[in-house]
């Protein structure tokens, strides 16, 4: 039997990279969220049902809306700057 | 970086199989001495610089990872620049090769190349060339696939969430064949010089073969494939989409002759493949609202199945006979992707004298 040497063709070498979770702090009396529309049929629709459950629940929050230029796009920078910045909780990831 | 594994030559097919690296057909081993002999037809000086990244992923491909899996497709070195070259096209922001190697529409990538160079390593343009038993079609496309899969993560069970796929997903690359004058070759359309050599890519649904086989009247021809671009199944019909309108010989023959030009026919195509909200509601299609889409008719009271006649990538291939024609429409409206052309650097070709201050050179540009 021969052998043979070969190029591994995946880069084994990458660690896999995990992603932290924010820290999960008390909301204020009146909490800002955030919402970010992925430009999807019906997404929006989806989270403001979402965000309309979560203020009652909450005793009235403010409700941001931000919209991906496209659903294979995505946020600005500025958009992810801004929601950052005004949004205690974040909710995103709908899909199909 | 690189890393090598040893293995009994009667294992390598089964060990790539186990590991998934292969796209479900055997691989050519891809050996330290014949991947350096891809790099030596690029001129290569550092095979760790990166072609390009897709930044959302944080993924790009080396110059030696482009080599790897153009041996494992089965090229020859002659066809690596062409390899690399569709790599850079791959890479072009417009592409957003995030979304299109990712997204449930399965798209293939187009591989469309224009010039003098696809004649000399003998890349197919006529008969059968969108099929089998051309060498040059079938790897070329195959090692950007293979690449994309291993190196960039599209597979299914990672970031590949093609709910079917489609054939061209093995390989999608075929030769445009030269148009009689006074038409152009793609190339020269794009405003590349007549004696390059351009690689196209474009995310892609399945090719529709179009019959007309009657009809000598290009503008019968024409409103038969204007017909097919406007398929309510399309996922881009009324979004503005783009299209890869291939011209049978005989279609073009016939356009030629009757005084067409090829911006005639792009606009031809481009404005009867327009579609009324009621063709669509009339076909079960729900007219987005309100989406990312923008489905509001224009000044007709139609959509747009195409952005604009540009958005036709119009090109001349396939063999005599009947009469036939292929199409393939882009894989979503091009507000998600577009078309991308980059030059082939041929083998041997000096890098640019870019003078004391240094210059982009796309294929050793190291992207952010």
């Amino acid at each position: 039997m021969s052998k043979i040497t070969v190029i591994r063709p995946v880069d084994a070498t990458t660690p896999p990279t995990t992603v932290e979770l924010a820290p999960r702090g008390a909301l204020p009396e009146h909490p800002v969220i955030g919402l970010v529309d992925n430009r999807k049929p019906h997404a929006r629709e989806l989270l403001e049902l979402l965000a309309e459950e979560l203020s009652g629940r909450l005793g009235g929050a403010e409700v941001v809306l931000v919209r991906k230029p496209g659903a294979g796009r995505p946020l600005e920078p500025e958009q992810a700057s801004d929601m950052a910045a005004r949004a205690h909780m974040v909710i995103t990831g709908v899909g199909d | 970086m690189t890393e090598t594994i040893t293995l009994e030559e009667s294992d390598v097919q089964e060990t790539f199989f186990a590991n998934g690296w292969t796209d479900g057909l055997p691989v050519v081993p891809p050996t330290p001495e014949r991947v350096e002999a891809m790099l030596a037809a690029v001129s290569a000086i550092d095979e760790q610089v990166l072609i390009g990244v897709i930044p959302a992923r944080g993924k790009g491909i080396t110059l030696e990872q482009a080599a790897v899996h153009a041996v494992m497709a089965g090229c020859t070195p002659a066809y690596f620049p062409v390899v690399v070259a569709a790599f850079e096209a791959l890479f072009d922001a417009s592409f957003n090769a995030h979304t299109a190697l990712t997204s449930t529409g399965g798209a293939a990538t187009a591989v469309v190349v224009s010039g003098p160079i696809a004649q000399e390593i003998g890349m197919n343009a006529r008969h059968n060339c969108l099929g089998s038993g051309n060498r040059a079609n079938l790897t070329i496309g195959r090692a950007v696939r293979l690449a994309a899969m291993n190196v960039l993560g599209a597979r299914s069970g990672e970031l590949d969430a093609s709910s079917f796929g489609n054939q061209g997903k093995i390989s999608f690359c075929f030769a445009e064949d030269p148009p009689p004058a006074p038409w152009r070759p793609l190339r020269e359309e794009l405003g590349y010089a007549p004696g390059d050599t351009t690689v196209t890519v474009m995310p892609v649904e399945g090719v529709r073969q179009l019959a007309q086989q009657l009809n000598g009247d290009a503008e019968g021809i024409l409103r038969t494939f204007a017909a097919a671009m406007k398929s309510p199944s399309t996922f881009s019909t009324g979004k503005g989409g783009q299209a890869l309108m291939i011209l049978g010989p005989e279609h073009t023959a016939f356009c030629i002759e009757q005084g067409w030009t090829q911006a005639e026919v792009r606009e031809f195509l481009c404005r009867e493949s327009r579609i009324s909200p009621d063709e669509l509601r009339a076909a079960g299609v729900l007219i987005e609202v309100d989406g990312a889409h923008g489905m509001t008719p224009g000044e007709d009271g139609k959509l747009a199945s195409v952005g604009s006649p540009d958005d036709v990538i119009l090109v001349t291939a396939g063999g005599e006979g009947a009469g036939w024609s292929a199409y393939a429409p882009s894989w979503a409206p091009k507000i998600h992707a577009r078309a991308s052309t980059r030059r082939v650097r041929p083998t041997g070709e000096p890098l640019p004298d870019c003078g004391p201050d240094g210059c982009i050179v796309p294929w050793l540009k190291e992207s952010a």
